[in-house]
């Protein structure tokens, strides 16, 4: 295989790479991160109505995997990602790309594994809303 | 102990089953809901869905 060709499998640089990319991106956010870390707990609050039901229950995305050969995509899940606020961020990456287990990253975060699940699911949230909002269009 | 558990509370189990193994009763209350519940089960195939495009967004490079 070339040199400059990608490898189908992740190595440490690509996770690196994804890593710094939105560590980059979660500096970036940190002047507005009191604004980000609203805006997180005012998304949950939006997606659920007080008996616990949806506020509008997710529609099915049909077969989301195709969309993983269409370019602009992967833009939208960028942008996506970077929604996050930084410690989401971290969090998330430690667990999706690292693939560290809860009890690793309470211990790296000083975090309780309850605290750790609250935010995974938020970051899941999250970005489920945005793409379904800016890919998938459902929430048309 | 209710039988029934609300979206919301299921939709922090859905998540959480990503993150550990569940218990015989959270598995009980998870698929008791699923099985009445569109919604959730919509949850539940996207939140497969964005562990997956993390993958493939890593493997793009």
């Amino acid at each position: 295989m070339a040199e400059d060709t990608p490898a189908s499998a992740p190595d440490g640089n690509e996770l690196a790479q994804f890593r710094s990319y939105l560590m980059r991106y979660a500096l970036l956010q940190l002047r507005d991160q009191t604004a980000a870390d609203l805006g997180e707990a005012a998304l949950v609050d939006a997606l659920f109505v007080k008996n616990g039901h949806w506020t509008r229950p997710p529609a099915s995305w049909g077969s989301p995997d195709q969309s993983f050969e269409n370019s602009r995509f992967w833009e939208a899940f960028e942008m996506c990602s970077k929604l996050m606020p930084e410690k989401t961020a971290r969090v998330f990456v430690m667990r999706e790309v690292m693939d560290r287990t809860t009890e690793e990253i309470c211990k790296e975060m000083n975090i309780t594994a309850t605290h750790c699940w609250v935010i995974l699911h938020r970051a899941r949230l999250s970005l489920r809303s945005c793409l379904d909002i800016h890919w998938f269009g459902t929430s048309r | 102990m209710k039988i029934m558990s609300t979206c919301k509370e299921v939709s922090e189990l859905l998540s959480q089953g990503q993150d550990r193994q569940l218990g015989r009763v959270e598995k009980f209350r998870l698929n008791l809901h699923l099985l009445v519940c569109q919604g959730c089960r919509n949850f539940s195939d996207q939140i497969f869905f964005i562990r997956a495009a993390v993958k493939r967004y890593i493997e793009r490079g």
